[in-house]
């Protein structure tokens, strides 16, 4: 049994605090488990308590003898984290007086720390995933993690089924081949399936020791029930600014999160301007620049704000000592994430946390009952965990040959160690690697370009210094759209960075454009050197409203939730007197979702058709209908334009009504046929998925540091990449990794089947002249896929000028039949 | 001439094509992003940028190197529609001067055949290729005139006759009823026409561009959005 050392205890003594069990029991067992996992709610010493065996045994060792070489590595999903903890970290260090060394090591990291940081390393090395990747690509990476004894992997929870976390798997992974006796920690807020979590952290080692801590008190969680009058649609929540201030007004300091960093940017204005009392209000999303951002963390610290609006930037467990309240302005989405952000108040476990929820519309509010009710019978939404990304696999492969020549035969195998790794095929990972060497495929005998070159003793290495040094400045797999910079100009050129933002949203901007950023009403003037440059505007309301970045996707848990609550009236007693109105209303004008029926309703909407049809089967159901639906709709000559999912329904939009009769049609099991393959390939959402894997893979790279002009010749889209290759090569990888990542997205075709047998002769068809007030919100909603075909070119064809080219179509007649060609007498 | 009545009503219907007037000429414009001159059976492509894909390669780009064949067999099919007897590439035909080193066999005898085939295909020179690679046929030229038309890759200021050219991969992105739609483009005023840019990986610069603007301000100019293998007048 390891006895906590008396400098500890005593510390622990000074500071008031008993060893808790769980930490005993983790001090015990330190060296009896390859891997630990720790879950705990939020606010019960987690942090410290991953740290304390390596604080334990490096401090028993230093007791001894000097120790030298990287003992301890704490990786945190975000970059933020990593600066906090450090502080918490060296407090109990300075106060026991251990020897023990701690840095910090982020892409923020000065590169002459860096260097000093591979020759002589702290003992404890807090960094990120992407970090972690980079530190393993130098040649001397077995030196630096060779001795490695820990790693503790925070907010575990964050890095299930989703690239981050395939990536980190990875890293990990390489870790054990370096170091082969390092003992994982991974430290989890309360996840649904904690099996599944602790199978990810163990890799090959089959499953985590997991242990457990009960959650506290239960939040107390409510739901705003305004007097004023709460919209139909919208996901701005403008009516309850007087309710959300005056709830900021009375707590010492609140959190105010939101789901998307338009909406944060728009309600932080809004806020402002009912700001009376000019209380110390600030904005905090990842768009933000790292100058701005950090600003606000150390005021928050220091206790001189009173609010902060904030995205899921804010999230995760950085430590903000007071606050005392957060309200969720817009729909929870999940019940694991709303108590993740209630979790953020109150960082004490004996003291319920309070929240309140703010519902933007009437449809959100049922969003919010269910999870209120959710959280009150302490149930949990979970991920189900997924096949690792592909697109990763190349990058995987140069990094470890960037650190040491190896071949394919070693780095498949550990590859394999890694748990969402564990069903890759050798005939997929030759591919890649095939890829990885010479850009996969050989159609071409001249050529001369090879990313990997291979050695005398069979082991293959990075071609050149410069394949080496692109890999490294491109390492990462969180591919957001391409992204620019923000520049505030003052005058002529100079100006400030202020933040980043997608550059799709960037390239619908016109000069003079305004828009919100960075909580003011910016004017856009140009895109130069990657950056937008854009002055401070005096009008007061942008006419670009928002920019959609960093939506989320909505549990599949709590659209059964509301599904529910729709069909029992008894519930509807807890919610807003507002929104049983309009339940009331829908009944009236047209009717409500019947539990085990598809209720579709139709109306004209903005120059189109909108049929609505309430699934309640989740957004990747609906993802996968949507595409078959407008199959079908575009062989009837219904001709779709585009459709959009939620997790209740999708709404697809036309150019004619569909009738009754082909409503029947639509939902027949034999609409999956031959073609859909084809048809699904064409759609808008793999060539979206097709853009990350490009970047991801290495087709495309993202950032180039001296070599701009490369990348301009590279920036024509991806889209033609993937149009050629669909078309000329389509059995190419990448293509396979596109589709395998989509596929994260939608519900495979058999149990799609399942469904559409439920659906048969159940879907009520409704005809209405306007939108009805459930699918208010659902049509507001602006993330669409365009369809390619009849539908969009009718609509072209409405306002196009043919009329002119026919006028003209007599003078060609003429050409052709009259012999009238010219000499060719040019040249 | 292979082009007649019955075909031309066709595609017109199906909006595969429009026509245009330009310097005193009547232009079929053809949604795959070719122009047509039925006055003296000339077909205008420009901006080919053969092997662009294997070029980025060379340079560690693992891009599919497939561009060419992809371009090669469009080009073929709208030859065999229109069997002009005389083919304008309007310069940036090849993307760089090493290009055919690194061509494909197979893509190789495809281009011959293709300018064997043509009565006479006239290669005008562009900045990616200032010079015809050796080996292919046809006839190398900087530019070409025509009435008062002059075909060239590049404008040229204080030019008196109407320029024909491509070099500027010009797009347009419109909105129609609440939806955006963005396509390469045709677009010309009295004075100057641009093609749109037909090989495979060619990217495009905006119609609105400022550097567009300069060359064709919005008030005189008419453009021609390609979208889903349809052509139409914006």
């Amino acid at each position: 049994m390891t006895m906590i050392p008396s400098v500890f205890a005593d510390w622990f003594k000074h500071k008031g605090w008993q060893l808790r069990d769980y930490q005993r029991h983790m001090l015990e067992e330190k060296d009896q488990h390859n891997s630990t996992l720790l879950i705990a709610p939020t606010g019960a010493g987690k942090t410290l308590s991953g740290f304390l065996p390596s604080l334990v045994e490096l401090s028993q060792q230093l007791d001894k003898s000097d120790v030298k070489g990287l003992h301890t590595l704490y990786i945190s999903p975000l970059k933020a984290l990593t600066q906090d903890i450090h502080r918490n970290l060296l407090q109990p260090i300075e106060e026991m007086g251990l020897s023990i060394t701690a840095e910090t090591r982020t892409g923020d990291t000065p590169s002459h720390k860096r260097q000093r940081q591979r020759k002589k390393p702290p003992h404890i090395l807090l960094t990120t995933p992407e970090s972690l990747m980079l530190m393993l690509s130098y040649a001397d990476a077995d030196k630096l993690f060779g001795k490695l004894k820990r790693v503790i992997i925070d907010e575990t929870h964050s890095l299930m089924a989703n690239k981050r976390g395939d990536f980190l798997s990875l890293a990990l992974a390489r870790l054990n081949v370096l170091s082969p006796s390092v003992k994982r920690i991974g430290l989890s807020a309360t996840v649904a399936f904690p099996e599944t979590l602790g199978a990810w952290l163990a890799g090959s080692d089959g499953q985590a020791h997991i242990i457990k801590v009960n959650a506290g008190e239960k939040p107390n969680v409510h739901m705003l029930h305004s007097k004023a009058r709460m919209p139909f649609g919208g996901f701005m929540a403008r009516y309850a600014i007087e309710d959300i201030y005056h709830a900021i007004e009375q707590a010492e300091t609140t959190l105010v999160f939101v789901n998307t960093r338009a909406q944060s940017e728009l309600l932080f204005q809004m806020l402002w301007e009912a700001n009376k009392a000019a209380l110390p209000i600030a904005l905090y999303h990842g768009s933000l620049s790292k100058e701005q951002r950090r600003k606000t963390e150390a005021m928050m610290a220091g206790g001189f704000l009173r609010a902060v609006v904030c995205t899921s930037a804010l999230e995760l467990g950085i430590d903000w000592g007071n606050v005392d309240k957060v309200i969720q302005v817009g729909a929870p989405k999940g019940v694991s994430r709303l108590l993740q952000r209630i979790g953020r108040a109150n960082h004490r476990l004996d003291e319920p946390s309070e929240a309140l929820l703010v519902p933007a519309n009437r449809f959100e509010a049922l969003e919010c009952q269910a999870a209120i009710v959710a959280i009150d019978k302490g149930e949990l939404d979970g991920e189900s965990p997924q096949a690792g990304a592909l697109d990763i696999i190349p990058q995987f492969i140069l990094n470890c040959l960037c650190s040491s020549a190896d071949t394919p035969d070693n780095l498949y195998q550990q590859i394999l160690n890694a748990t969402p790794y564990q069903g890759l095929e050798r005939d997929d990972f030759d591919k890649l690697w095939q890829f990885t060497q010479d850009g996969g495929n050989a159609l071409n005998a001249y050529e001369r370009y090879q990313r990997l070159t291979i050695n005398a003793d069979g082991t293959f290495s990075p071609a050149n210094r410069r394949v080496i040094q692109r890999h490294r400045q491109n390492i990462g797999t969180i591919v957001e759209a391409g992204r620019l910079k923000v520049k505030r100009i003052r005058r002529g050129n100079q100006g400030k960075i202020i933040g980043e933002v997608e550059e799709y949203f960037a390239q619908q901007l016109t000069p003079g454009d305004t828009f919100y950023f960075a909580g003011e009403v910016l004017k856009f003037e140009a895109i130069r050197d990657m950056q937008l440059h854009a002055k401070p505007a005096k009008a007061k309301e942008p006419k670009i409203p928002s920019y959609a970045g960093g939506q989320m996707p909505l549990s599949t848990y709590l659209a059964d939730g509301v599904r529910a609550l729709l069909a029992d009236r008894k519930t509807w007693q807890s919610l807003p007197s507002q929104v049983r109105e309009w339940l009331t209303l829908q009944e009236a004008f047209s009717q409500l979702p019947q539990p085990g029926k598809v209720l579709v309703e139709q109306f004209p909407f903005r120059q189109a058709y909108y049929t609505l049809y309430y699934t309640f089967d989740g957004r990747k159901a609906n993802q996968t209908l949507g595409m078959l639906l407008t199959r079908r709709m575009e062989k009837m000559g219904v001709k779709p334009l585009s459709f959009s999912v939620t997790d209740y329904g999708l709404s697809v939009a036309s150019v004619n009504a569909v009738s009754q009769h082909q409503l029947q049609g639509l939902f027949q099991p034999d609409i999956l046929g031959d073609e859909l393959e084809d048809w699904m390939l064409h759609a808008p959402m793999l060539k979206r998925s097709f853009r990350q894997v490009a970047v991801v893979s290495g087709l495309t790279e993202q950032r180039y540091h001296a070599s701009q002009k490369t990348m301009k010749q590279v920036t024509f889209s991806t889209d033609l990449i993937y149009d050629t290759l669909r078309e000329h090569d389509p059995d190419h990888i990448l293509l396979k990794v596109a589709r395998a990542d989509a596929e994260r997205e939608l519900l495979d075709l058999k149990r799609l089947a399942n469904l559409l047998i439920r659906y048969v002769d159940n879907a009520t068809l409704v005809n209405l002249a306007k939108p009805s007030p459930m699918a208010i919100p659902i049509v507001l909603d602006v993330r669409s896929e365009q369809i390619k075909g009849a539908g969009a070119q009718a609509v072209i064809e409405q306002a196009n000028l043919y009329a002119e080219a026919e006028s003209m179509l007599d003078e060609v007649r003429a050409l052709l039949s009259g012999n009238t060609v010219l000499d060719n007498k040019a040249g | 001439m292979a082009i007649n009545d019955t075909w031309l009503t066709q595609q017109l219907r199906q909006r595969q094509l429009s026509i245009t007037k330009f310097a005193n000429h009547i232009w079929l414009l053809d949604a795959r992003g070719v122009a047509y001159l039925p006055a003296c059976d000339w077909l205008i492509v420009s901006d080919l940028h053969l092997e662009k894909g294997s070029y980025l390669r060379s340079f560690g780009n693992p891009l599919p190197n497939i561009d060419s064949t992809a371009t090669l067999l469009r080009l073929e099919r709208i030859l065999e529609d229109y069997q002009p007897s005389r083919v304008i590439s309007l310069g940036d035909s090849f993307h760089d001067r090493h290009s055919m080193s690194r061509m494909t066999k197979h893509d190789k005898s495809h281009l011959s055949d293709l300018v064997n085939n043509t009565r006479q295909w006239m290669w005008v020179e562009g900045n990616h290729d200032p010079e015809l690679p050796a080996g292919i046929p046809g006839e190398p030229c900087e530019e070409i005139h025509l009435d008062g038309i002059v075909f060239r890759h590049e404008p040229q200021q204080n030019e008196s006759k109407a320029q024909v050219i491509g070099h500027f991969h010009p797009k347009l992105r419109t909105r129609i009823s609440r939806r955006s739609y963005s396509g390469k483009s045709f677009v010309h005023n009295a004075t100057l026409f641009i093609m749109p840019a037909f090989g495979q990986f060619t990217g495009g610069l905006n119609i609105d561009d400022e550097v567009m603007l300069s060359l064709l301000s919005k008030k005189e100019r008419n453009a021609f959005m390609l979208y889903d293998e349809i052509i139409f007048k914006v």
